[in-house]
């Protein structure tokens, strides 16, 4: 990232943390659900833009990490944030476990084994008693959303940084040579089963985390909501719109959607994931490398246009 | 559990295996011929139910005959997916996470129209109620019947693939596309009728499925998952494979109720799936390499 780019995102920055003390709790709320959007969405890129291997199941670990943390909130009156803390930590060994279990698949299966995941573990969780199954569980109502706020937007800053900085070196390069060519990569010395097992912990650690604070968040929790696919589906229509495997992408893609969906798409609430579901199909026809290849494309059509 | 109740578990779960086995061998022709991973395949199973309960609550004709024009409206669709979109898809090697990602949101799309179109309620059509008695197994009469049907769908099916030109052309293209082409075999029209086939066959299961179960626009990814473990564990590609397969699902949720309770049945037809997949990926039966 160049010396402009960090000047105006610390500018940026400096916006966001001023905007929850004089906009609207609307407004307020709408930048926290962007926040939490683009966190999730950088996570799932991490895994499935770098290494190609396409996982439905994100929601799995958002899930797991409402449930943990809402569990340690509620019965041992842990404190919001470490509670989600903890969830993300605890929930590295099971990621890892999963993942050397499920990265032995290829690719479609891979796919459709995560998507297995993310409803069987909705179902065994709804199953276990301490969790009140589809009754869900109450947590104490919050009192402010700042918190909540700076935490995810933290998140999400994070991501992005830890993107930006994986991208172009070693670790990133590995992620990426897996996905352009997994067996001439194994060749050339890559463990792609290590790297592999690596981004999906790692990728499971944010929406895990992020699982735990918006269960405080929502002060309220059940099965379907928690391992809502819908999550999963947005995070995909988010990722693959901005672009796969990039730095930017999820991003443009999280905030695209996000504004397309506050303003338009709350109208026709019916038909919402369906669209989501028509952005990944047209995207993966017409613009298979997302919003992030046009961008260089508007560029220069500037460039030439100013220099004629 | 006595043997009585391991018998009639047995029973059970072949009837509804033979079901299963149809919609395996339907997404045996898409996933195991074109390689596309068929999300949507549960998704038409759905809309095939529900176009059977539309015409039963309109005008009362069973599923058992309105299944036919459901299947060929199915067809069309599936035909129509084939030729809009995955036959859009570049042959490069990005084209399998491509179409993935196409299958993914295109079922997302098709269980929102089911949605608005019919609402979310549970619907079913019961019709043949009561059981009859095989000494001293039991047996719903429902699942019987659809078993019998999903029978002739097989039969049939096997007919078109083995004893037809289409079907030769069908797994000519399969095996060797480049190879077929040279032959005179016209790749894309095949893939577009397997696809329709495939397909018309999710949805005369639909309207079998209607009529023991009660559906709703989201079980589709249920059911595509379910159909997936029938294939993966009878063996891709294999036409007995997705007998098998149906048979082990349907014993598996049999049993799995039996112990575990109805609601984690499922969970075994996926640990199934799983165990399969890292021990012979290439399923029982398989031939092909995963």
């Amino acid at each position: 990232m160049n010396r402009r780019t960090l000047a105006l995102g610390a500018i940026v920055v400096a916006i966001l943390c001023i905007l929850p003390f004089v906009a609207t709790s609307y407004i307020t709320a709408f930048v926290l659900s962007l926040f939490l959007s683009i966190g999730l969405t950088y996570a799932w890129n991490l895994l499935s833009g770098y290494t190609g291997y396409l996982s439905f199941g994100q929601v799995t670990f958002f899930g797991i990490g409402s449930y943990a943390t809402a569990l340690m909130i509620i019965n041992w009156q842990v404190p919001w944030l470490l509670g989600a803390l903890i969830s993300g930590v605890c929930v590295v060994p099971f990621a890892a476990l999963l993942g050397a279990i499920m990265l032995r698949l290829r690719g479609p299966f891979f796919a459709i084994g995560m998507l297995g995941c993310a409803q069987i573990s909705q179902r065994i969780v709804a199953q276990l008693p301490m969790t009140h199954g589809g009754s869900g569980l109450y947590l104490p109502p919050i009192q402010s959303i700042v918190g909540v706020y700076f935490v995810m937007g933290t998140v999400a800053l994070g991501m992005l940084l830890l993107t930006a900085a994986i991208h172009s070196n070693s670790f990133g390069l590995r992620l990426r040579s897996i996905r352009d060519a997994e067996d001439a990569a194994e060749m050339l010395g890559v463990d792609t089963t290590r790297m592999k097992i690596a981004a999906f912990a790692i990728a499971s650690i944010v929406p895990a985390v992020l699982g735990g604070v918006d269960a405080w968040y929502l002060s309220y929790i059940s099965p379907p909501s928690a391992f809502n696919s819908a999550i999963d589906l947005q995070t995909v229509a988010m990722g693959v719109l901005g672009g796969l495997g990039t730095v930017w992408g999820p991003l443009i893609g999280a905030l695209t959607l996000g504004l397309l969906g506050e303003f338009f798409w709350a109208q026709f609430p019916q038909i919402h994931l369906g669209l989501l579901g028509l952005v990944i199909a047209l995207v993966v026809l017409y613009l298979r490398r997302g919003l992030v290849s046009v961008v260089p494309q508007l560029l220069r059509a500037r460039r030439k246009a100013f220099a004629t | 559990m006595t043997s009585l109740t391991a018998i009639q578990l047995t029973f059970d779960g072949l009837l509804l295996g033979g079901v299963y086995a149809a919609l395996g061998i339907g997404l045996n022709l898409i996933f195991g011929i074109m390689r596309v991973v068929n999300l949507t395949h549960g998704d038409l199973m759905v809309l095939g139910s529900y176009l059977a309960f539309t015409l039963f609550t309109a005008f009362g004709t069973s599923p058992l005959l309105s299944l036919v024009p459901g299947a060929v409206i199915i067809f069309a669709i599936g035909w129509g997916l084939q030729t809009a979109f995955f036959g859009r898809l570049r042959e490069d090697n990005q084209r399998e996470v491509l179409s993935l990602l196409l299958a993914f949101g295109l079922s997302s799309v098709i269980q929102n129209i089911i949605l608005v179109v019919w609402g979310g309620d549970f619907r079913s059509v019961p019709l043949y109620t009561g059981s009859w008695h095989l000494g001293s197994i039991a047996f719903q009469k429902v699942h019987a019947v659809a078993f019998l049907f999903a029978l002739t769908f097989t039969a049939v099916t096997w007919l078109l693939l083995h004893r037809t030109d289409f079907g030769l052309a069908l797994r000519a293209a399969s095996q060797q596309s480049s190879g077929a082409r040279v032959c005179g075999v016209d790749v894309e029209r095949v893939r577009r009728l397997a696809f329709g086939v495939g397909s018309a066959l999710a949805g005369m299961v639909g309207a079998l499925i209607v009529l023991m179960y009660a559906v709703s626009p989201q079980i589709g990814s249920d059911y595509v998952l379910k159909a997936f473990a029938i294939i993966v564990v009878g063996g891709l590609g294999s036409f007995p494979g997705a007998l098998l397969g149906g048979a082990l699902i349907g014993l598996g949720e049999t049993f799995g109720g039996y112990f575990f309770g109805g609601n984690m049945s499922s969970i075994v037809s996926f640990v199934l799936l799983i165990l399969v997949l890292l021990i012979k990926p290439s399923g029982i039966l398989g031939t092909q390499r995963a």
